[in-house]
């Protein structure tokens, strides 16, 4: 919203009625309440959002973060009304949301992943073969989870059959696919994530790591840049990876593709988040880039024809 | 986009710390109540992304994240030190936060020599050494005040003699 402002654009804030105080409300230019409390009823509907849009005559929907920013539906939905959608275009969402098709992105264009099976599965004989190759323990994890959820330690063989057993019935009731990933568990693992900017001609750029292990609840809580323990080499190393995962997937705007580094310094592709995160500032503190503005499609810093960005699909 | 990968360089070194209402005393369990007190730092290098203002309610609802605040330091040890101290001037009373959390982070061996991961939490951390860091500080500050009082009091002693000494005249 401040960004928006310093560019003189105007805003509309949609909110429910926990947030009539908040800072976005206070910010924008005009404010709409769109329902009660619970984001079911207010920040996770759609076609209210939509028909809020239209009846205000905005031009573009920026998403957040959460919600509704990586729904893929949502942002062809609002295409559709002839509204630009400020964020990744709808297949990069959905290519990166499924961790199936984010793999076999990344893995025809080399980019090192987590020893362990290329597809999901949910047969428990290929799971104690893939157990013996790869070496316990093992991770098991939800093909359509994330943040966390559906994933299983798996100490060593006795115990697989049960936990898989248990990880394919969580992973049906939570997310109604039972596809399971199982891979090497890394056992002290650090979180480190590369942040990707894209435009509409196929050039994406690395603006370098950031260091997010401190977690709690499998949630970041600090955050630094640069990462104390990358060397220049690994770097540009990480960074070329994570260009090669954005390009594969057409990637337009800001992005973060994350990495898992083990004691040896080794590392592996995670996931792509297709929107703009919450530890963004220190990366615009390192680079003195303004990462809102640039992930926006209508910023005169990009080549581009406002409207036009990230839709060609 | 006229940038090239060859213009973008690393300036310096930002930490951010997410200033949750959360109890980390209770698991990092939210929690909820109106921010009696929030007086943000300020200064430079130091940027805090917030929602609030003093007076309002944290709700229930949604991520309970008050604030980013972020610090930039020419190094990593001036970026943690500043952090320090943008945490020390971080006024919030009304419900519990991350920053305490934060401080210890900060201060902790393993932070600053960067030998760290995931599991920091498990490793380092318990509910008992954030209170045992809080009272130790109580006890610096206590330290602090009877050294300011007693130098005071020296200072006073002090000043009566040289006072004493002061020709007077007399009628």
């Amino acid at each position: 919203m401040r960004t928006a402002h310093r560019m003189g654009i105007q805003t509309v804030a949609v909110y429910s009625e926990a947030d009539r105080h908040a800072p976005h409300v206070r910010f924008a230019d005009e404010a709409v309440c769109i329902g009660p409390a619970p984001s079911a009823q207010s920040y996770l509907l759609a076609d209210k959002i939509l028909e809020t849009a239209k009846k205000t005559g905005a031009e573009g929907i920026h998403p957040g973060y959460g919600f509704l920013s990586e729904n893929a539906d949502f942002a062809r939905k609002v295409q559709a009304a002839g509204i630009v959608f400020i964020g990744p275009n709808p297949n990069s969402i959905e290519m990166m949301g499924s961790k199936l098709a984010a793999k076999e992105a990344a893995k025809k264009f080399n980019v090192p992943m987590v020893p362990g099976i290329e597809e999901a599965i949910t047969d428990i004989e290929m799971a104690k073969a893939i157990g013996k190759k790869v070496g316990y323990p093992v991770l098991i994890k939800a093909s359509a989870g994330g943040g966390g959820k559906g994933m299983r330690v798996v100490e060593r063989e006795a115990d697989l059959q049960t936990q898989m057993e248990r990880a394919v019935s969580e992973a049906v009731s939570a997310f109604g696919d039972g596809a399971v990933f199982i891979e090497k568990f890394v056992t002290a693992p650090r979180h480190i994530e590369i942040q990707v900017l894209g435009d509409a001609h196929g050039k994406v750029l690395y603006l370098f790591e950031r260091e997010c292990s401190i977690q709690r609840r499998h949630q970041k809580v600090v955050e630094e840049a640069p990462s104390a323990i990358v060397s220049p080499a690994m770097r540009q190393a990480m960074g070329e990876a994570a260009v090669r995962v954005a390009k594969a997937c057409d990637y337009v705007g800001a992005g973060t593709v994350e990495f898992l580094v083990d004691a040896d310094l080794n590392f592996y592709f995670l996931e792509m988040n297709t929107r703009l995160q919450v530890e963004h500032p220190v990366t615009e503190f390192i680079t003195g880039l303004d990462l809102v503005e640039m992930a926006d499609p209508n910023s005169p810093g990009r080549a581009v024809e406002p409207g036009a960005v990230g839709f060609a699909n | 986009m006229s940038l090239e990968q060859s213009d973008l360089q690393i300036d310096g070194h930002a930490i951010e710390l997410r200033v949750c209402a959360e109890d980390p005393l209770n698991d990092f369990l939210p929690s909820v109540g109106r921010l009696d007190r929030y007086r943000i730092p300020s200064g430079a290098g130091i940027r805090v992304d917030d929602g609030y203002s003093e007076g309002m309610e944290v709700p229930i609802f949604y991520d309970p994240l008050l604030a980013k605040l972020v610090v930039h330091g020419a190094t990593r040890a001036e970026a943690i030190q500043k952090m320090k101290a943008a945490i020390a001037d971080y006024e919030v009373e009304g419900v519990s936060t991350t920053l305490p959390f934060g401080r210890f982070v900060m201060d902790h061996p393993a932070f600053n020599s960067a030998d760290f991961d995931t599991n920091f939490i498990k490793h380092y951390y318990t509910p008992e050494l954030l209170l045992e860091n809080r009272q130790a500080g109580a006890a610096v500050a206590a330290k602090l005040a009877l050294h300011l009082h007693l130098s005071q009091k020296r200072n006073l002693r002090v000043a009566k003699q040289v006072a004493s000494r002061w020709p007077t005249r007399t009628k």
